[in-house]
């Protein structure tokens, strides 16, 4: 059994093939570059999309050596994400599964940063730390949901990095900038501290961040950022890990590769005796490997939709979704 | 002389005596990972205010007596309450919840947020059968009905991914307990805790169906 999955939640267009026994045969992408200083515009990242879609789809199928007809289904993120992009990758994905008559299965892009992350790093139960451009969740699995243990009362923390990247003139996504401007950042400028129980606040960091770069160099103000940003994140972390005694911890989502991040939560896994596990580096990012696979996941199942059904939703909530193979 | 019983996620706790009183030594450890000003800012923050909103509770609810405060040891002594957490007992007695809404409508009356509701954080003392109400370091006075509504959103969430099996009745039971005891019409706090749900990521619910 081989499937399509069809990335473009947000920058990412992405197509990859994969194995119902999870060999990834092809993962092609094309990112949309904002640009400078500004942030991604819907209306623009899908005509990206829509220019890029027929050069990654063909390069996804010969990597793998299939045609579409080889296909066994079709899968394509519905959500949550920005309108205009998910529609690119649904219209497309409707298109070729009525045109070649194959399964239509619509998925979550985060459940689908989880999934992959499980199939990449041999995690069986863990604790996830979900942190991808649209996503800051602590979550476990229990009764065929994802459930969230925690999670931002406001924006993500990569909104956070982001946005702060491109106020200082950095082209969205600007995490490896600001990691790197951090790395060199020596003096620590206390920013707002926001825990409310495991749920988290970034937004007063990301004002606070803004208005002190007059008076601070720039390098601190990154350095304070993401001190403060991770440690928060780490605490409630740990909390939840505290509270469910799991043994296993994995963080996905494209904050994933952020170094700083993973010193904090190889110590505090360490101390509760559980194993930290990172998505790699590759499939950190929005890709299409995460959709394929979560399609896969589904087609055991033998969910699908008719063509006609086919949605997006621009603010799908991961803990609405099923996922029977997680007791 | 004192026992570690449980090292969480900001604080060990150990067993120890105070005199001929058994009691409970909450330590709060340096944090390697953070920076050193966050991290002696924060334990010191909330070591001062764990001691002083665990106090200030008295007056509503019942909460383990302090004994000591070590601000340069960042230490609370206090109270042993020997018993059962409601996380250890809610699974089969769901209802437990009531105390819970009870107790933070309590606090709420008096103009306090807990800051970090959950069913770890109320004990039932076996030898009296009263519950016990812990970890204030969070905790902060304000008049402000968001504040609550925060509370009682972090107890639903807690709920609902700790004890999912029993989450409906425990959170009828939670609700009725809050409401029971709350000066908020429950109309206007509950639109209050849907604002702050829907600020939060994709809060809308959608039923999808294959």
């Amino acid at each position: 059994m081989i499937g399509l999955g069809i990335e473009s939640t947000a920058h990412t267009f992405g197509a990859s093939v994969i194995s119902d026994d999870g060999r990834i045969l092809s993962n092609v992408k094309d990112v949309y570059r904002p640009p400078e200083g500004a942030g991604i515009h819907p209306r623009e990242a899908s005509r990206h999309h829509s220019d890029v879609a027929p050069k990654v789809l063909k390069e996804s199928l010969i990597k793998a050596s299939v045609s579409y007809r080889d296909l066994d289904f079709i899968a394509y993120s519905a959500g949550p994400g920005l309108g205009p992009c998910l529609r690119v990758g649904a219209t497309l994905a409707r298109f070729i599964s009525a045109y070649y008559d194959k399964p239509l299965i619509p998925v979550h892009h985060g459940i689908g940063h989880i999934e992959l992350g499980a199939l990449l790093t041999g995690a069986k139960d863990p604790l996830v730390l979900l942190l991808s451009g649209g996503h800051t969740m602590i979550l476990s699995a229990h009764n065929k949901r994802w459930r969230v243990f925690g999670e931002t009362l406001d924006i993500t923390l990569g909104q956070l990095i982001d946005q702060f990247g491109r106020s200082i003139g950095f082209s969205s996504p600007s995490g490896p900038q600001v990691e790197a401007l951090a790395s060199k950042g020596k003096n620590f400028v206390q920013l707002p501290y926001v825990v409310k129980g495991n749920d988290l606040s970034f937004s007063g960091i990301l004002s606070a961040a803004k208005k002190l770069l007059s008076r601070f160099r720039v390098e601190d103000m990154a350095y304070s950022l993401q001190e403060v940003a991770f440690s928060m994140l780490a605490e409630t972390a740990e909390r939840a890990l505290a509270l469910t005694k799991k043994p296993e911890i994995m963080v996905v989502g494209g904050v994933a590769a952020n170094k700083r991040l993973k010193e904090m939560l190889s110590y505090i896994a360490e101390r509760h005796d559980s194993k930290l596990f990172i998505v790699p580096a590759d499939y950190a990012g929005d890709n299409g490997a995460q959709i394929a696979w979560l399609g896969a996941l589904y087609h055991k199942y033998g969910y699908k939709v008719e063509p006609e059904h086919a949605f997006v939703d621009q603010s799908w909530r991961i803990d609405e979704v099923e996922v029977p193979w997680r007791s | 002389m004192e026992k570690l019983i449980s090292k969480g996620a900001e604080a060990n706790i150990y067993l120890g005596k105070w005199g001929p009183l058994d009691v409970i030594y909450k330590v709060r450890v340096k944090k390697p990972y953070m920076v050193e000003d966050l991290d002696s800012y924060l334990r010191r923050i909330r070591t001062v205010r764990e001691a002083k909103m665990l106090r200030a509770a008295r007056n509503c609810i019942l909460t383990p007596y302090v004994l000591y405060v070590g601000l340069n040891s960042f230490t609370i002594v206090m109270q042993y309450v020997y018993g059962k957490t409601m996380k250890e007992l809610i699974n089969n007695r769901p209802d437990l919840s009531f105390i819970a809404g009870e107790y933070l409508a309590k606090l709420h009356n008096n103009g306090i947020a807990h800051g970090d509701p959950n069913t770890s954080n109320l004990l039932l003392e076996l030898n009296s059968g009263k519950w016990y109400m812990i970890d204030f370091g969070l905790s902060y006075y304000t008049q402000r009905v968001e504040d609550y509504a925060v509370d009682f959103h972090l107890f639903r969430e807690i709920i609902n991914v700790q004890h999912s099996d029993v989450y409906e009745q425990a959170y009828e039971f939670f609700s009725k307990g809050y409401f029971s005891t709350s000066r908020i019409a429950k109309d206007k706090f509950m639109n209050k805790v849907e604002e702050i749900e829907r600020r939060g990521r994709y809060a809308r619910r959608r039923k999808f169906e294959f």
